[in-house]
Protein backbone atom coordinates (compact mmCIF):
# COMPACT_ATOMS: atom_id res chain seq x y z
CA UNK A 1 0.00 0.00 0.00
CA UNK A 2 2.83 2.37 0.96
CA UNK A 3 6.38 1.88 1.71
CA UNK A 4 6.45 3.07 4.99
CA UNK A 5 5.64 -0.52 6.12
CA UNK A 6 8.79 -2.58 5.09
CA UNK A 7 9.10 -6.33 5.16
CA UNK A 8 12.46 -7.73 6.06
CA UNK A 9 12.86 -9.47 2.76
CA UNK A 10 15.48 -6.39 1.90
CA UNK A 11 17.82 -7.78 5.16
CA UNK A 12 21.42 -8.61 4.26
CA UNK A 13 22.93 -11.27 6.51
CA UNK A 14 26.57 -10.12 7.91
CA UNK A 15 28.47 -12.15 10.11
CA UNK A 16 29.29 -11.60 14.09
CA UNK A 17 32.61 -10.29 13.71
CA UNK A 18 32.29 -8.34 10.95
CA UNK A 19 29.13 -5.98 11.92
CA UNK A 20 31.06 -3.53 13.25
CA UNK A 21 33.07 -2.72 10.36
CA UNK A 22 29.34 -2.63 8.36
CA UNK A 23 28.16 -0.60 10.93
CA UNK A 24 31.48 2.00 10.62
CA UNK A 25 30.77 1.45 6.12
CA UNK A 26 27.04 2.73 6.75
CA UNK A 27 27.67 5.66 9.04
CA UNK A 28 30.60 6.92 6.47
CA UNK A 29 27.42 6.64 3.58
CA UNK A 30 25.40 9.05 6.01
CA UNK A 31 23.13 6.05 7.64
CA UNK A 32 21.21 6.96 10.68
CA UNK A 33 20.76 3.62 13.59
CA UNK A 34 17.43 3.34 13.88
CA UNK A 35 17.27 0.28 16.37
CA UNK A 36 18.59 -3.18 16.83
CA UNK A 37 15.97 -5.89 17.24
CA UNK A 38 17.07 -9.51 18.70
CA UNK A 39 14.88 -12.35 17.98
CA UNK A 40 14.94 -16.04 19.03
CA UNK A 41 15.07 -18.06 15.49
CA UNK A 42 15.96 -21.43 15.23
CA UNK A 43 16.75 -23.52 18.28
CA UNK A 44 19.86 -21.94 20.24
CA UNK A 45 20.04 -19.51 17.95
CA UNK A 46 19.49 -15.43 18.60
CA UNK A 47 19.04 -13.07 15.28
CA UNK A 48 20.27 -9.70 15.78
CA UNK A 49 18.30 -7.17 13.48
CA UNK A 50 20.06 -3.77 12.66
CA UNK A 51 17.66 -0.80 11.32
CA UNK A 52 19.34 1.93 9.66
CA UNK A 53 17.87 4.69 7.34
CA UNK A 54 19.05 7.50 5.76
CA UNK A 55 16.31 9.68 4.28
CA UNK A 56 13.64 7.40 5.83
CA UNK A 57 14.69 4.30 3.30
CA UNK A 58 15.70 1.23 5.74
CA UNK A 59 18.49 -0.82 5.65
CA UNK A 60 18.45 -4.29 7.71
CA UNK A 61 21.44 -6.45 8.53
CA UNK A 62 20.84 -9.78 10.33
CA UNK A 63 23.52 -11.35 12.67
CA UNK A 64 22.81 -15.06 13.33
CA UNK A 65 24.88 -16.42 16.54
CA UNK A 66 24.64 -19.25 19.06
CA UNK A 67 22.57 -18.41 22.50
CA UNK A 68 25.09 -17.25 25.09
CA UNK A 69 28.06 -15.64 22.76
CA UNK A 70 28.76 -12.66 22.81
CA UNK A 71 28.95 -9.29 20.12
CA UNK A 72 31.27 -6.76 19.76
CA UNK A 73 28.75 -3.59 20.56
CA UNK A 74 28.67 -1.54 17.93
CA UNK A 75 28.98 1.77 20.72
CA UNK A 76 32.10 2.74 18.96
CA UNK A 77 30.59 3.62 16.08
CA UNK A 78 27.49 4.39 16.93
CA UNK A 79 27.42 5.53 20.75
CA UNK A 80 23.72 5.81 21.09
CA UNK A 81 23.25 2.06 20.26
CA UNK A 82 24.64 1.59 24.28
CA UNK A 83 20.76 1.73 25.20
CA UNK A 84 19.56 -0.82 22.93
CA UNK A 85 22.63 -2.92 23.60
CA UNK A 86 22.19 -2.79 27.34
CA UNK A 87 18.28 -3.78 26.77
CA UNK A 88 19.71 -6.88 24.32
CA UNK A 89 22.40 -8.00 27.03
CA UNK A 90 19.79 -8.34 30.19
CA UNK A 91 16.48 -9.37 28.03
CA UNK A 92 18.29 -11.91 26.17
CA UNK A 93 21.46 -12.76 28.04
CA UNK A 94 23.46 -12.19 25.12
CA UNK A 95 27.03 -10.63 25.87
CA UNK A 96 28.17 -7.09 24.21
CA UNK A 97 31.75 -6.42 24.67
CA UNK A 98 33.19 -3.39 24.82
CA UNK A 99 30.07 -2.03 25.51
CA UNK A 100 29.99 1.09 27.44
CA UNK A 101 28.43 2.28 29.28
CA UNK A 102 27.47 -1.35 30.41
CA UNK A 103 24.38 -1.38 33.20
CA UNK A 104 25.35 -4.82 33.76
CA UNK A 105 21.42 -6.22 33.89
CA UNK A 106 20.09 -3.59 35.73
CA UNK A 107 18.80 -1.14 32.68
CA UNK A 108 14.92 -2.47 33.21
CA UNK A 109 15.59 -5.67 35.10
CA UNK A 110 15.85 -5.35 39.26
CA UNK A 111 17.87 -7.43 41.56
CA UNK A 112 14.74 -9.70 41.87
CA UNK A 113 13.63 -9.90 38.17
CA UNK A 114 13.62 -12.80 36.29
CA UNK A 115 17.05 -13.08 34.56
CA UNK A 116 17.42 -12.91 30.99
CA UNK A 117 13.24 -13.00 30.59
CA UNK A 118 12.93 -12.83 27.07
CA UNK A 119 15.92 -15.65 26.09
CA UNK A 120 14.28 -19.32 25.15
CA UNK A 121 15.46 -20.78 27.82
CA UNK A 122 13.24 -18.57 29.74
CA UNK A 123 10.40 -19.22 27.89
CA UNK A 124 9.10 -22.18 30.89
CA UNK A 125 6.20 -21.36 33.13
CA UNK A 126 8.91 -21.52 36.09
CA UNK A 127 10.51 -18.37 34.52
CA UNK A 128 7.32 -16.15 33.61
CA UNK A 129 5.93 -16.70 37.32
CA UNK A 130 9.12 -17.05 39.59
CA UNK A 131 7.84 -17.85 42.91
CA UNK A 132 7.57 -14.66 45.20
CA UNK A 133 9.52 -16.65 48.17
CA UNK A 134 11.47 -19.35 46.33
CA UNK A 135 13.21 -17.76 43.69
CA UNK A 136 14.27 -14.88 45.25
CA UNK A 137 16.97 -16.56 47.32
CA UNK A 138 18.40 -18.34 43.99
CA UNK A 139 17.80 -15.01 41.55
CA UNK A 140 19.96 -12.70 44.01
CA UNK A 141 22.82 -15.30 44.72
CA UNK A 142 22.58 -15.77 40.69
CA UNK A 143 22.87 -11.99 40.18
CA UNK A 144 26.30 -11.44 42.66
CA UNK A 145 28.14 -13.53 39.54
CA UNK A 146 26.70 -11.00 37.02
CA UNK B 1 36.21 22.50 42.60
CA UNK B 2 33.86 20.57 44.30
CA UNK B 3 32.55 17.06 42.36
CA UNK B 4 29.49 16.29 43.58
CA UNK B 5 27.07 13.02 42.48
CA UNK B 6 23.16 14.26 42.10
CA UNK B 7 20.45 11.44 42.31
CA UNK B 8 18.22 13.29 39.77
CA UNK B 9 14.79 11.48 40.03
CA UNK B 10 12.99 8.53 40.00
CA UNK B 11 10.57 10.83 42.28
CA UNK B 12 10.95 14.59 41.34
CA UNK B 13 8.59 17.65 41.09
CA UNK B 14 8.95 17.80 37.16
CA UNK B 15 8.49 14.56 36.43
CA UNK B 16 5.44 12.53 35.70
CA UNK B 17 6.69 9.22 35.40
CA UNK B 18 9.59 8.10 37.19
CA UNK B 19 13.16 8.53 35.25
CA UNK B 20 16.56 8.88 36.91
CA UNK B 21 19.57 10.98 36.10
CA UNK B 22 23.46 10.17 37.54
CA UNK B 23 24.10 13.34 37.55
CA UNK B 24 27.66 14.40 37.97
CA UNK B 25 28.41 18.06 39.11
CA UNK B 26 31.02 19.99 39.66
CA UNK B 27 30.28 23.78 41.42
CA UNK B 28 26.83 23.97 39.88
CA UNK B 29 27.38 22.71 36.27
CA UNK B 30 26.79 19.00 35.13
CA UNK B 31 29.78 17.12 33.58
CA UNK B 32 28.31 14.19 32.59
CA UNK B 33 24.43 12.66 32.99
CA UNK B 34 23.74 8.86 32.94
CA UNK B 35 20.01 7.74 32.49
CA UNK B 36 18.76 4.96 34.24
CA UNK B 37 15.13 3.41 33.70
CA UNK B 38 13.43 0.42 35.29
CA UNK B 39 10.71 1.94 37.70
CA UNK B 40 7.82 0.50 35.98
CA UNK B 41 9.25 -1.88 33.09
CA UNK B 42 6.04 -4.34 32.16
CA UNK B 43 7.58 -6.69 29.35
CA UNK B 44 4.56 -6.07 27.08
CA UNK B 45 6.59 -7.36 24.36
CA UNK B 46 6.03 -10.96 26.06
CA UNK B 47 2.19 -10.97 26.16
CA UNK B 48 2.10 -11.90 22.65
CA UNK B 49 2.84 -15.41 23.98
CA UNK B 50 -0.32 -15.17 25.91
CA UNK B 51 -2.76 -12.69 23.76
CA UNK B 52 -3.66 -13.37 20.11
CA UNK B 53 -2.39 -11.07 17.79
CA UNK B 54 -6.32 -9.33 17.70
CA UNK B 55 -6.08 -8.80 21.35
CA UNK B 56 -2.95 -7.63 21.05
CA UNK B 57 -4.40 -4.28 19.73
CA UNK B 58 -5.73 -3.44 23.20
CA UNK B 59 -2.19 -4.27 24.66
CA UNK B 60 -0.47 -1.77 22.25
CA UNK B 61 -2.81 0.81 23.41
CA UNK B 62 -2.17 0.50 26.60
CA UNK B 63 1.61 0.96 26.23
CA UNK B 64 1.48 4.51 26.62
CA UNK B 65 -1.76 7.04 27.33
CA UNK B 66 -0.83 10.12 25.42
CA UNK B 67 -0.02 8.18 22.53
CA UNK B 68 -2.73 5.05 22.27
CA UNK B 69 -3.76 5.83 19.31
CA UNK B 70 -0.42 5.71 17.37
CA UNK B 71 0.81 2.60 19.13
CA UNK B 72 -2.13 0.46 17.62
CA UNK B 73 -1.62 2.25 14.10
CA UNK B 74 1.22 1.11 13.89
CA UNK B 75 0.58 -2.09 15.18
CA UNK B 76 -2.23 -2.41 12.65
CA UNK B 77 -0.17 -1.45 9.80
CA UNK B 78 2.20 -4.09 10.27
CA UNK B 79 -0.83 -6.94 10.58
CA UNK B 80 -1.84 -5.56 7.35
CA UNK B 81 0.76 -5.71 5.83
CA UNK B 82 2.15 -9.47 6.96
CA UNK B 83 -1.96 -10.71 6.07
CA UNK B 84 -1.66 -8.25 2.63
CA UNK B 85 -4.82 -6.03 3.61
CA UNK B 86 -5.59 -3.04 1.49
CA UNK B 87 -7.64 -0.84 3.90
CA UNK B 88 -10.19 0.93 2.49
CA UNK B 89 -9.57 4.91 1.53
CA UNK B 90 -12.37 5.99 3.84
CA UNK B 91 -10.67 4.26 6.68
CA UNK B 92 -6.68 5.62 5.58
CA UNK B 93 -8.38 9.62 5.83
CA UNK B 94 -10.00 8.26 9.25
CA UNK B 95 -6.75 7.35 10.38
CA UNK B 96 -5.19 10.61 9.53
CA UNK B 97 -8.05 12.29 11.26
CA UNK B 98 -7.47 10.49 14.68
CA UNK B 99 -3.99 10.19 14.43
CA UNK B 100 -3.55 14.38 14.26
CA UNK B 101 -6.56 14.88 16.75
CA UNK B 102 -3.96 12.75 18.99
CA UNK B 103 -0.97 14.34 18.77
CA UNK B 104 -2.57 17.87 19.08
CA UNK B 105 -3.82 16.65 22.63
CA UNK B 106 0.03 15.16 23.36
CA UNK B 107 1.82 18.28 21.66
CA UNK B 108 -1.03 20.65 24.50
CA UNK B 109 -0.30 18.05 27.09
CA UNK B 110 3.43 18.44 27.16
CA UNK B 111 3.10 22.27 26.91
CA UNK B 112 1.70 22.48 29.45
CA UNK B 113 4.02 19.94 31.69
CA UNK B 114 7.07 22.17 30.11
CA UNK B 115 5.63 25.23 31.54
CA UNK B 116 5.42 23.29 34.69
CA UNK B 117 9.17 22.25 34.35
CA UNK B 118 9.76 26.15 34.94
CA UNK B 119 7.60 27.07 37.26
CA UNK B 120 5.02 28.69 34.84
CA UNK B 121 1.88 27.38 36.18
CA UNK B 122 -0.78 29.57 35.40
CA UNK B 123 0.88 29.07 31.62
CA UNK B 124 0.72 24.99 32.48
CA UNK B 125 -2.89 25.31 33.54
CA UNK B 126 -4.08 26.98 30.43
CA UNK B 127 -2.70 24.91 27.96
CA UNK B 128 -4.50 21.75 29.85
CA UNK B 129 -7.50 23.81 29.68
CA UNK B 130 -7.01 23.93 26.15
CA UNK B 131 -6.26 20.12 25.84
CA UNK B 132 -9.75 19.32 27.39
CA UNK B 133 -11.48 20.32 24.44
CA UNK B 134 -9.80 17.77 22.47
CA UNK B 135 -10.70 15.08 25.36
CA UNK B 136 -14.18 16.14 25.37
CA UNK B 137 -13.56 15.80 21.44
CA UNK B 138 -12.58 12.16 21.84
CA UNK B 139 -15.22 11.02 23.95
CA UNK B 140 -17.46 12.50 21.31
CA UNK B 141 -15.84 10.75 18.20
CA UNK B 142 -14.37 7.75 19.77
CA UNK B 143 -16.36 6.83 23.10
CA UNK B 144 -12.91 7.20 25.33
CA UNK B 145 -11.36 10.24 26.69
CA UNK B 146 -7.90 8.91 26.67
CA UNK B 147 -7.41 5.77 24.48
CA UNK B 148 -9.72 6.42 21.41
CA UNK B 149 -9.78 2.40 20.73
CA UNK B 150 -10.34 3.70 17.00
CA UNK B 151 -7.59 0.85 14.89
CA UNK B 152 -9.01 -2.35 13.76
CA UNK B 153 -6.73 -4.90 11.60
CA UNK B 154 -8.40 -3.37 7.78
CA UNK B 155 -9.62 -0.09 8.84
CA UNK B 156 -10.88 1.92 11.82
CA UNK B 157 -13.70 0.88 14.03
CA UNK B 158 -15.90 4.12 13.93
CA UNK B 159 -16.88 6.23 11.59
CA UNK B 160 -17.10 10.07 11.34
CA UNK B 161 -20.64 11.21 10.35
CA UNK B 162 -21.68 14.54 9.12
CA UNK B 163 -22.46 15.33 12.80
CA UNK B 164 -19.03 14.63 14.44
CA UNK B 165 -17.45 16.06 11.65
CA UNK B 166 -19.05 19.28 12.52
CA UNK B 167 -18.03 18.91 15.96
CA UNK B 168 -14.67 18.22 15.26
CA UNK B 169 -14.57 21.39 13.25
CA UNK B 170 -16.01 23.58 15.71
CA UNK B 171 -13.56 22.49 18.57
CA UNK B 172 -10.50 23.22 15.77
CA UNK B 173 -12.37 26.68 15.53
CA UNK B 174 -11.86 26.93 19.16
CA UNK B 175 -8.19 25.16 19.50
CA UNK B 176 -6.72 27.32 16.95
CA UNK B 177 -8.46 30.84 18.25
CA UNK B 178 -7.10 29.18 22.08
CA UNK B 179 -3.81 28.09 21.03
CA UNK B 180 -3.00 31.26 19.08
CA UNK B 181 -3.11 33.63 22.28
CA UNK B 182 -0.44 31.22 23.70
CA UNK B 183 2.42 32.57 21.14
CA UNK B 184 3.00 35.63 23.00
CA UNK B 185 3.47 33.95 26.23
CA UNK B 186 5.44 31.20 24.86
CA UNK B 187 7.43 33.18 22.64
CA UNK B 188 8.03 36.32 23.57
CA UNK B 189 7.77 36.67 27.45
CA UNK B 190 11.01 37.50 28.88
CA UNK B 191 10.83 34.97 31.47
CA UNK B 192 10.00 31.78 29.65
CA UNK B 193 12.83 32.84 26.84
CA UNK B 194 15.33 32.93 29.81
CA UNK B 195 14.83 29.40 30.56
CA UNK B 196 14.50 28.26 26.98
CA UNK B 197 16.57 29.96 24.82
CA UNK B 198 19.97 28.44 24.00
CA UNK B 199 19.18 25.86 26.46
CA UNK B 200 20.51 22.41 26.31
CA UNK B 201 21.48 23.09 22.82
CA UNK B 202 21.68 20.20 20.21
CA UNK B 203 22.92 20.61 16.78
CA UNK B 204 21.41 18.98 13.35
CA UNK B 205 25.13 16.18 13.20
CA UNK B 206 24.56 15.23 16.75
CA UNK B 207 20.53 14.84 16.30
CA UNK B 208 20.81 12.86 13.40
CA UNK B 209 24.19 10.95 14.91
CA UNK B 210 22.62 10.24 18.22
CA UNK B 211 19.32 8.66 16.19
CA UNK B 212 17.09 11.09 17.73
CA UNK B 213 13.52 11.54 16.23
CA UNK B 214 10.71 13.77 16.34
CA UNK B 215 10.46 17.21 17.43
CA UNK B 216 13.78 16.62 18.97
CA UNK B 217 15.48 16.12 15.97
CA UNK B 218 13.19 18.75 13.33
CA UNK B 219 14.21 21.74 15.79
CA UNK B 220 18.06 20.63 15.85
CA UNK B 221 17.28 21.42 11.53
CA UNK B 222 16.87 17.63 10.21
CA UNK B 223 13.87 17.68 8.16
CA UNK B 224 13.14 14.07 8.87
CA UNK B 225 8.97 12.99 10.10
CA UNK B 226 7.42 9.77 9.39
CA UNK B 227 4.74 11.23 7.54
CA UNK B 228 6.98 11.91 4.52
CA UNK B 229 6.63 8.49 3.64
CA UNK B 230 2.84 8.37 3.34
CA UNK B 231 1.45 6.35 5.38
CA UNK B 232 -2.27 6.41 6.27
CA UNK B 233 -3.32 9.36 3.70
CA UNK B 234 -0.70 11.20 4.03
CA UNK B 235 1.23 10.88 0.81
CA UNK B 236 -2.36 12.67 -0.51
CA UNK B 237 -2.53 15.80 2.02
CA UNK B 238 0.97 17.44 0.92
CA UNK B 239 2.62 17.38 4.40
CA UNK B 240 6.09 18.90 5.11
CA UNK B 241 7.52 18.55 7.90
CA UNK B 242 7.87 21.26 10.29
CA UNK B 243 11.52 22.18 11.03
CA UNK B 244 13.32 25.11 13.41
CA UNK B 245 17.22 25.51 13.25
CA UNK B 246 18.34 26.55 16.63
CA UNK B 247 18.10 23.20 18.68
CA UNK B 248 17.50 24.59 21.75
CA UNK B 249 14.38 24.33 24.19
CA UNK B 250 12.95 27.32 22.73
CA UNK B 251 13.37 25.66 19.25
CA UNK B 252 11.57 22.31 20.23
CA UNK B 253 8.67 24.60 21.31
CA UNK B 254 8.61 26.38 18.41
CA UNK B 255 8.25 22.45 16.51
CA UNK B 256 5.85 21.50 18.58
CA UNK B 257 3.71 24.73 18.78
CA UNK B 258 3.94 24.86 14.95
CA UNK B 259 2.67 21.04 14.31
CA UNK B 260 -0.74 21.72 16.45
CA UNK B 261 -1.09 24.49 13.68
CA UNK B 262 -0.21 21.66 11.22
CA UNK B 263 -2.40 19.02 12.46
CA UNK B 264 -5.40 21.07 12.69
CA UNK B 265 -4.60 22.02 8.74
CA UNK B 266 -4.44 18.22 8.47
CA UNK B 267 -7.30 17.17 10.13
CA UNK B 268 -9.25 20.00 8.32
CA UNK B 269 -7.76 19.13 4.74
CA UNK B 270 -8.98 14.81 5.44
CA UNK B 271 -12.04 15.86 6.67
CA UNK B 272 -12.69 17.77 3.04
CA UNK B 273 -11.39 15.36 1.00
CA UNK B 274 -13.16 12.17 3.01
CA UNK B 275 -13.65 9.66 0.53
CA UNK B 276 -17.14 7.78 1.27
CA UNK B 277 -17.11 4.18 1.27
CA UNK B 278 -16.66 1.28 3.63
CA UNK B 279 -14.35 2.18 6.94
CA UNK B 280 -12.71 -1.92 7.20
CA UNK B 281 -11.89 -4.76 5.41
CA UNK B 282 -12.84 -7.79 7.72
CA UNK B 283 -9.73 -9.64 7.54
CA UNK B 284 -11.84 -13.55 7.80
CA UNK B 285 -9.69 -16.29 9.32
CA UNK B 286 -6.77 -14.87 7.46
CA UNK B 287 -3.72 -15.33 10.04
CA UNK B 288 -0.16 -13.68 9.69
CA UNK B 289 2.98 -15.02 8.05
CA UNK B 290 6.36 -13.70 8.34
CA UNK B 291 8.25 -11.09 9.21
CA UNK B 292 7.42 -6.66 9.07
CA UNK B 293 8.33 -3.49 10.09
CA UNK B 294 6.19 -0.92 10.66
CA UNK B 295 6.74 3.00 11.15
CA UNK B 296 4.64 5.65 12.27
CA UNK B 297 5.13 9.70 13.49
CA UNK B 298 4.38 9.98 16.59
CA UNK B 299 3.84 13.02 18.91
CA UNK B 300 7.59 12.39 20.32
CA UNK B 301 8.80 11.29 17.02
CA UNK B 302 9.35 7.59 14.86
CA UNK B 303 7.94 4.70 16.20
CA UNK B 304 8.95 1.44 15.19
CA UNK B 305 7.45 -1.78 15.76
CA UNK B 306 9.02 -5.36 14.20
CA UNK B 307 6.38 -8.10 14.10
CA UNK B 308 7.31 -12.02 13.04
CA UNK B 309 4.39 -14.11 12.77
CA UNK B 310 4.07 -18.05 11.62
CA UNK B 311 0.23 -18.32 11.18
CA UNK B 312 -0.82 -19.20 13.95
CA UNK B 313 -3.12 -16.86 16.49
CA UNK B 314 -0.11 -15.97 18.35
CA UNK B 315 2.85 -14.15 16.91
CA UNK B 316 6.02 -15.42 17.75
CA UNK B 317 8.12 -11.46 18.20
CA UNK B 318 6.72 -8.29 19.35
CA UNK B 319 9.39 -5.43 19.27
CA UNK B 320 8.45 -1.28 20.13
CA UNK B 321 11.36 0.96 19.48
CA UNK B 322 9.65 3.77 20.89
CA UNK B 323 10.67 7.52 20.13
CA UNK B 324 11.86 8.23 23.68
CA UNK B 325 14.39 5.45 23.75
CA UNK B 326 15.28 7.05 20.76
CA UNK B 327 16.03 9.95 22.36
CA UNK B 328 17.38 9.56 25.94
CA UNK B 329 20.72 9.68 24.33
CA UNK B 330 20.69 13.13 23.27
CA UNK B 331 20.62 14.21 26.85
CA UNK B 332 23.96 12.86 27.29
CA UNK B 333 25.18 15.28 25.05
CA UNK B 334 22.56 18.48 26.06
CA UNK B 335 23.04 17.90 29.68
CA UNK B 336 27.28 18.54 29.97
CA UNK B 337 27.86 22.16 30.81
CA UNK B 338 24.61 23.34 31.41
CA UNK B 339 23.75 24.90 35.35
CA UNK B 340 21.73 22.32 37.55
CA UNK B 341 18.70 24.58 37.49
CA UNK B 342 18.56 23.90 33.79
CA UNK B 343 18.15 20.45 33.81
CA UNK B 344 14.81 20.13 34.54
CA UNK B 345 13.73 22.21 31.85
CA UNK B 346 16.35 20.56 29.37
CA UNK B 347 14.93 17.13 30.14
CA UNK B 348 11.56 17.93 29.52
CA UNK B 349 12.14 19.26 26.52
CA UNK B 350 12.75 15.83 24.42
CA UNK B 351 9.25 15.16 25.40
CA UNK B 352 10.22 12.05 27.56
CA UNK B 353 7.41 9.61 27.64
CA UNK B 354 9.02 6.57 30.51
CA UNK B 355 5.83 3.92 29.87
CA UNK B 356 6.68 4.17 26.01
CA UNK B 357 10.68 3.44 26.94
CA UNK B 358 9.63 0.80 29.28
CA UNK B 359 6.92 -1.17 28.16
Amino acid sequence: VTDTIMTLANHIRVAPDAMVAEAARLKRQGYRLVALTAVTGAPEQLDVLYHFDRELRLEHRRVTLPLGAALQSITAVYPAAFLVENEIQEQFGLQFSGLEPNYQGRLFLDHDSPRAPMAPAASGEAARHPAPSSSAAGDSASNEGA
Amino acid sequence: MTRTLIPFGPQHPVLPEPLHLTLDVSNEVVTAAVPVFGFVHRGLERLVERRDFRQMIQVVERVCGICSTMHALCYCQCLEELMAIAIPPRARYLRVVWAELHRIQSHLLWLGLFADSFGFESLFMQCWRIRERMLDLNQATAGNRIIPAVNVIGGVARDLGGKAQGQILTTLEALERDTGRLAGTLFEDATVRQRTSGKGRLTGPEAYELGAVGPTLRASGVAQDVRQLGYAAYGELEFAPVVESDGDCLARTRVRYREIAQSIALVRTALERLPAGEIAVPPGARKPHGEAIGRVEQPRGELLYYVRADGSAHLTRLRMRTPTFANAPTLGAMLPGVELADVPVILLSIDPCVSCTER
